[in-house]
């Protein structure tokens, strides 16, 4: 298994849109923080403007801890796409270049194989989001400075430096399991699909239809909490003033199993297909 | 013809001699002790009190001087109340104004007295204003002003000790509207609770100040 991993990492790191993926995933980064700058004061403006009769204002609210909210707000559509495509590569690029029918002639378990690449996808969605943490707070910080950050979450709620990089680390920490789940969605729709471009429309569609559900109101609070696409934005619940944690942990906790059945299903149809 | 001139000096002693004065002369007394402060330094401790505003205590640098607006200097994001800083009351004092005595009582072995401030000026910047004198210790226990383009606002002043009259606390009541905020800034997909949304346009809200710390006092 250890050089199962070892392959598919080597395997990863030799892909060419690998890279591209992380280029794009920092232009993508440098572009909504340069619009983020633009609403952030835009709407701070508006915000502000109708306390100006009661209120002056000392030290300035577009700092770096808003600019890396706003930074998270736009993220989580941009990408879950470049995951989907990079972590499905692994396993479509095989089929397009029938590697993998060389792969499986080896004393190797197709469950193995594949468990293999869902570990690799895995820790490059937990790499990616590292980088964008780091380099969103770090552009952020260095460019804006530190100071409060502002939010509307059941009211207006201002956190102080310490505070407010807590929250948003925590929301980086959270929004990471929704970025697994979509990877393992992504590989299985691979095993499914086979095609690389057959599975990019399909993780895309994927996708898109999971945040138009997302603003669905079911009627039923079970069901708002229980299907996937209602618990990718739990990584919002850290900015209430008081965190709700208990909620948090039930969606963490869901999309963890829901990520582990999707998996369980790509293994399954992979171990029963026949590759040839 | 006797009664008739009788009347009208006694009406004309009544008019004079009622409760209106130019200025109230404990008024003065107190504006005078306010006055004899050109200037101070103390910390600062400001607490937003507004119930859709939820920001932690902030601290600063309250400095005065006499002449200008108090200052606050710090380090953090700090909404400084646009009211409730004028120490030595230069705001309602800057145009010509009338008292009129509206009442007098006791309260916790104080006596307090109510006045009016009416300002007889057209650029006066506010209507009136109900000052509540604290006569036993020679200082404003509370100010209702009413100005032309801010709203009303009420000031609730504390003090350390009998004698001091610069407060330790300073309590900032006005009214805030509702504040329309776009509903996609900074929280994807929050609920919204609309009945509550449109019932509550006017908030009251406090500004909390507490001041330590005197220095630099002249």
């Amino acid at each position: 298994m250890i050089a199962l991993l070892k392959m598919e990492s080597f395997r990863l790191m030799r892909q060419s849109r690998t890279y591209f993926a992380l280029a794009g995933v920092l232009l993508i980064e440098v572009v909504v923080l340069l619009s983020a700058y633009y609403q952030g004061n835009e709407v701070i403006d508006i915000v502000l403007s109708q306390l100006q009769e009661s209120f002056y204002f000392k030290g300035t609210l577009v700092n770096g801890n808003l600019i890396s909210y706003l930074i998270l707000n736009s993220m989580w559509f941009h990408l879950p796409l470049i995951l989907m495509i990079v972590v499905s590569g692994l396993l479509t690029s095989e089929y397009k270049d029938r590697t993998l029918l060389t792969a499986m002639m080896q004393p190797v378990s197709k469950v193995q194989y594949l468990l293999s690449k869902y570990v690799v996808g895995i820790l490059f969605s937990l790499i990616i989001v590292l980088l964008l943490l780091l380099t969103s707070l770090g552009l952020s910080y260095a460019i804006f400075g530190k100071g409060d950050l502002v939010v509307l979450m059941g009211g207006l709620n201002f956190y102080e430096q310490p505070e407010a990089l807590s929250r948003i680390v925590m929301a980086f920490i959270a929004g990471a399991f929704s970025m697994i789940f979509y990877s393992v969605t992504s590989l299985t729709l691979a095993v499914i699909f086979k095609d690389v471009t057959k599975t990019w429309i399909v993780s895309v569609l994927f996708i898109v239809i999971s945040s138009l559900l997302m603003k669905i109101d079911f009627g039923s609070e079970i069901l708002n909490n229980l299907f996937y696409f209602k618990l990718n934005q739990s990584w919002q619940l850290f900015f209430y003033p008081e965190i709700p944690w208990e909620n948090i942990m039930l969606k963490t906790g869901l999309i963890v199993m829901y990520t582990i059945l999707m998996g369980a299903v790509g293994l399954l149809i992979f171990k029963k297909k026949d590759i040839g | 013809m006797r009664p008739i001139i009788t009347t009208l000096l006694l009406l004309t002693c009544l008019i004079t001699s009622a409760q209106q004065t130019e200025i109230d002369p404990d008024l003065l007394e107190i504006k005078q002790r306010l006055d004899s402060i050109k200037s101070f330094t103390a910390d600062l401790s400001l607490d937003v009190d507004i119930n859709f505003i939820n920001m932690p205590k902030k601290t600063g640098t309250l400095i005065y001087k006499k002449g200008s607006p108090a200052q606050i200097k710090t380090d953090d994001f700090m909404l400084v109340p646009k009211r409730g800083l004028d120490f030595s009351l230069e705001q309602l004092f800057e145009h010509p104004v009338i008292t009129v005595h509206r009442e007098t009582r006791m309260q916790d072995g104080d006596s307090l007295k109510v006045i009016n401030v009416i300002p007889t000026s057209d650029k006066s910047n506010f209507s009136i204003a109900e000052l509540t004198l604290n006569i036993t210790k020679k200082r404003i226990a509370e100010s209702k002003i009413s100005t032309l383009r801010d709203g009303s606002y009420t000031i609730f002043f504390s003090f350390p000790d009998r004698t001091s009259i610069l407060p330790k606390q300073i309590i900032i009541q006005f009214e805030v509207e509702r504040i329309k905020i776009p509903l996609s800034f900074l929280g994807k997909d929050v609920e919204i609770d609309r009945k509550l949304k449109r019932s509550e346009d006017i908030k009251k809200g406090s500004i909390i100040l507490d001041i330590t710390n005197y220095r630099d006092l002249l």
